[in-house]
């Protein structure tokens, strides 16, 4: 490259820089470790909880979902190894329509041991009607298209 | 009915294998019949596919059940206008609509080349039906809308059955607006598939002169308008559907639609570069290239399940043949531009900061640096698992203080990039240009700060966006007295057909308005003010200068949905200003609850009421109403933004009015040139006498 156009790589140079700096140091302040319940008691009793922002996700088991004025508590389940933990809402946003049983719950918020997880954040998707079905069997989706058509 | 179908997506698929090769073997024979049977391939396959898509548009309106995909976004109860929309509510649906999308923009181009640039267009058009037999093997073999319902018969065997009642539609998704976002989006997302599909041609053909740069430059824009538009009708969805208050939550799928706009802006920006001075040639292929593949990567996003959004409506195994289709793409692409690399030479150098390159540098890096941020914090999940094992996640908090800034260096570079020269501006120049702007900026920073606006963002922001508003209203000014001098015609007149004259330059100057109302909207968030309460019939809650009061709860009954509907009163300082009636419905079909929000809006301030849910009272006597309060100041001006930056880019894309009675060459109409035969030194003359 000419002499001349060196220059011309500082001033970019200096303003990627200057971005990466800002990523980073926004990424220490608010990067979270986003886990199953599983692993959520595995970091546990690695002791390697300490400080970190955490947020768990798992499935509301059905018939845990309690209301009162302050919380909401529910528990999830990981699906793959059963591991349940209790959860209580204490977030400002109301708990979304989402939440209900079987619906898949994300939270964030703290670990404050004994199996409970106190959120303040809380998102929840739930599989749609049909998907449910489907997935249960009550209807099945034809995996060869009309034999007998086109 | 199912079967006309598949029957169409059936001979798409054949039709399209057939015009990839007839032309790619055509241009290799040079046998133009051959070349004209694939143009005519490309095209039927666009109508074959057209009669798929229909027949879906028909099964939904008559509701037909026996087919699992009608099942399984629409029931009988669903309005008319609603199943629209649930055409492409799931997945099934959304790729059909992106395929015959492809199709579309395949025979528009097809149709509008048909006599030109016969070198390149056999490859354009192999490149862009390319991509349409891998929708159109989607829909065919993978994700197919017409697969019937079976069910077991007494015999064991599956036999076709026909559902009573189809599941619903996502009631999120039941919204007006919901009927064309969708489409604007994969308009946009779509539309980059044609500059792609031109930059490949040129290099296949090696013919990498100006004329793909010039052929594709309004296709960008187009793309970029309806990507644009789709995005704004997004956040306006979530703002009113949703009931979070907020229009845009850095969501893995509102930033799949962002990052192909990112890159969409980068490259019609640099494009003009290319087109002026002869440089940044390989730079705007990257572009091109990358801005195709966030396109794919996007759809790709939303519909693979490969990171957790809340709302990521349908979800696949077709995540592994987007992977493909991306690799398969993008990889071509790029060995072809290091293959073709020699072609590419740039014909100029920078010279100086203080130029409209080095504008245009500046605004191509911040605008690839924001795509790649949003990339980095979309995908940190997926990246942090495969090198550490552990999924890692960052949310607004992380997104705001690194988009933040990087917007508010664009509205700087917004406002001081068009008023340097190219080349390089004299210092006389550079004061002639800013003193006014620059000054006018600062006045009214300085009164905002001392009327106590303290926030560094909204503050920096407003001030910003004052200046670039200052730049551009002296830009329409200053032509238009000079016109005015030279036509004798009165200011309104001049600036009218200023714009007209050179529509690109004005139309743009437009879009950089919109886009500074966008920030000031954008700024309002600085001064939100969220309350969440437990009320009473009767009870009244206060934010700022407003009451709220709770009359009433209300019962509604649709065949669609039941809802149970709050009436509330709005006072204004004890002034009674409106009635809000803030909802919650449950949709049977579905199963699924929504809110309804309820929203007073002006220019200062949107006053937003969600109606969440109940809780039961502490005395166990009865219900109490969860109401949820939002004051979001300057919102309106995000949608007015918008409204402006889509106007702005239809002026940009109207032809230049080129005769007129009173034409003068002399004058500025001189420099608002006719872009497409302008030669370098009548670019650099229209800067000159504008900055004199």
């Amino acid at each position: 490259m000419p002499r001349k156009q060196l220059k011309f790589v500082i001033g970019p140079v200096i303003v990627v820089l200057v971005l990466v700096w800002i990523a980073t140091s926004a990424l220490n302040s608010t990067l979270a470790y986003f886990q199953t319940v599983s692993e959520l008691y595995a970091m546990e009793t690695a002791g390697e909880l300490e400080g970190k922002r955490l947020r768990v996700m798992g499935e509301v088991v059905p018939g845990t979902i309690v209301r009162t004025d302050e919380a909401v508590k529910f528990t999830i389940v990981d699906l793959e190894t059963h591991q349940t933990m209790d959860i209580e809402y204490i977030g400002n946003d109301p708990v979304p329509d989402t939440l209900r049983d079987y619906s898949e719950a994300v939270v964030d918020g703290a670990y404050a041991g004994n199996g409970v997880f106190t959120g303040t954040t809380l998102q929840a998707k739930c599989a749609s009607k049909y998907e449910r079905e489907l997935e249960a069997g009550v209807i099945t989706q034809a995996t060869e298209l009309n034999p007998e058509g086109f | 009915m199912s079967q006309l179908g598949q029957f169409g997506l059936t001979l798409a698929f054949v039709a399209t294998i057939y015009s990839i090769g007839a032309s790619l073997v055509g241009i290799r024979l040079k046998n133009d019949r051959l070349i004209a049977s694939g143009r005519n391939a490309g095209i039927g396959a666009f109508a074959a596919f057209t009669v798929a898509f229909a027949t879906l548009f028909y099964l939904f309106f008559v509701s037909d059940f026996s087919v699992s995909y009608v099942v399984s976004t629409s029931n009988r109860a669903l309005p008319f206008f609603y199943k629209i929309a649930a055409i492409w509510g799931g997945q099934e649906g959304s790729l059909l609509l992106w395929g015959w999308i492809l199709g579309l923009y395949a025979t528009l181009v097809i149709v509008q080349n048909r006599n030109r640039h016969t070198a390149m267009m056999p490859y354009v058009i192999a490149v862009l039906m390319g991509g349409f037999l891998f929708f159109t093997s989607m829909s065919l073999f993978v994700v197919n809308p017409f697969t019937e319902m079976v069910t077991p018969g007494p015999d064991g065997n599956l036999m076709a059955f026909t559902a009573a009642d189809g599941r619903g539609l996502n009631p999120l998704l039941q919204y007006f607006l919901n009927v064309i976002h969708p489409p604007m989006l994969y308009l946009g997302m779509v539309g980059f598939a044609v500059p792609f599909a031109f930059a490949m041609g040129a290099m296949m053909s090696r013919q990498l002169g100006d004329t793909w740069i010039r052929t594709t430059r309004r296709w960008t824009m187009v793309a970029w308008l309806f990507l644009g538009t789709g995005i704004m009708l997004g956040g306006m969805w979530a703002y009113v559907e949703l009931g979070w208050g907020g229009y845009w939550a850095w969501d893995p799928v509102e930033n799949a639609s962002l990052m192909p706009w990112l890159l969409g802006t980068a490259f019609l920006h640099s494009v003009m570069i290319q087109e002026k001075k002869g440089m940044m040639k390989v730079w705007n292929m990257v572009l091109v290239i990358m801005a195709y593949t966030a396109a794919l990567f996007g759809t790709f996003l939303t519909r693979s399940g490969i990171v957790n959004s809340v709302h990521a409506f349908a979800q696949s195994d077709i995540g592994g043949y987007f992977l493909a289709f991306i690799i398969v793409a993008a990889g071509g692409a790029f060995y072809l531009l290091f293959d073709r690399m020699s072609y590419l030479k740039s014909e100029n150098q920078l010279e100086s900061y203080a130029s409209r390159e080095s504008g245009f540098m500046f605004n191509n890096l911040l605008f690839v640096a924001a795509c790649f941020a949003v990339f980095f914090g979309t995908m940190l999940p997926v990246f942090s698992e495969w090198i550490k094992g552990v999924k890692m996640t960052v949310n607004s908090a992380w997104f705001n203080p690194v988009m933040i800034p990087i917007g508010l260096f664009l509205l700087l570079v917004t406002g001081v990039g068009p008023l340097l020269a190219w080349r390089r501006s004299s210092l006389g120049s550079l004061k002639r240009a800013f003193t006014v702007p620059a000054l006018v900026g600062l006045v009214v920073g300085a009164t905002l700060f001392a009327s106590g606006i303290r926030h560094p963002y909204a503050l920096t922001a407003f001030t910003l966006a004052v200046f670039v508003s200052a730049s551009i209203f002296q830009e329409f000014f200053k032509g238009a007295v000079a016109r005015r001098s030279s036509t004798g015609e009165n200011l309104a007149q001049a600036v009218v057909n200023l714009t007209l004259r050179n529509t690109r330059r004005y139309g743009g100057y437009m879009v950089h308005f919109g886009m500074v109302l966008l920030f000031v909207g954008f700024s309002g968030q600085a001064f939100n003010v969220e309350t969440s309460e437990h009320m009473d019939l009767g009870d009244t809650v206060d934010v700022r200068q407003y009451t709220l009061r709770l009359d009433d709860i209300r019962g509604e009954r649709t065949p669609n949905y039941t809802g149970s509907q709050a009436v509330m009163s709005l006072f204004e300082n004890d002034v009674l200003v409106a009635r809000m009636y803030p909802e919650r419905r449950f949709y049977p079909a579905s199963e699924q609850s929504t809110s309804e929000v309820s929203y007073r809006s002006n220019l200062k301030e949107d006053f937003y009421v969600n109606f969440a849910g109940t809780v039961e009272r502490a005395d166990g006597q009865g219900l109490l109403a969860v109401v949820q309060i939002f004051l979001n100041p300057l919102v309106m001006w995000v949608w007015i933004g918008g409204i402006i930056v889509a106007l702005g880019t239809m002026v940009a894309l109207l032809p230049n009015k080129k005769t007129g009675p009173s034409r003068n060459r002399k004058s500025e109409d001189a420099g608002a040139a006719h872009g497409d035969n302008r030669n370098d030194e009548n670019a650099l003359q229209e800067d000159t006498e504008v900055h004199a």
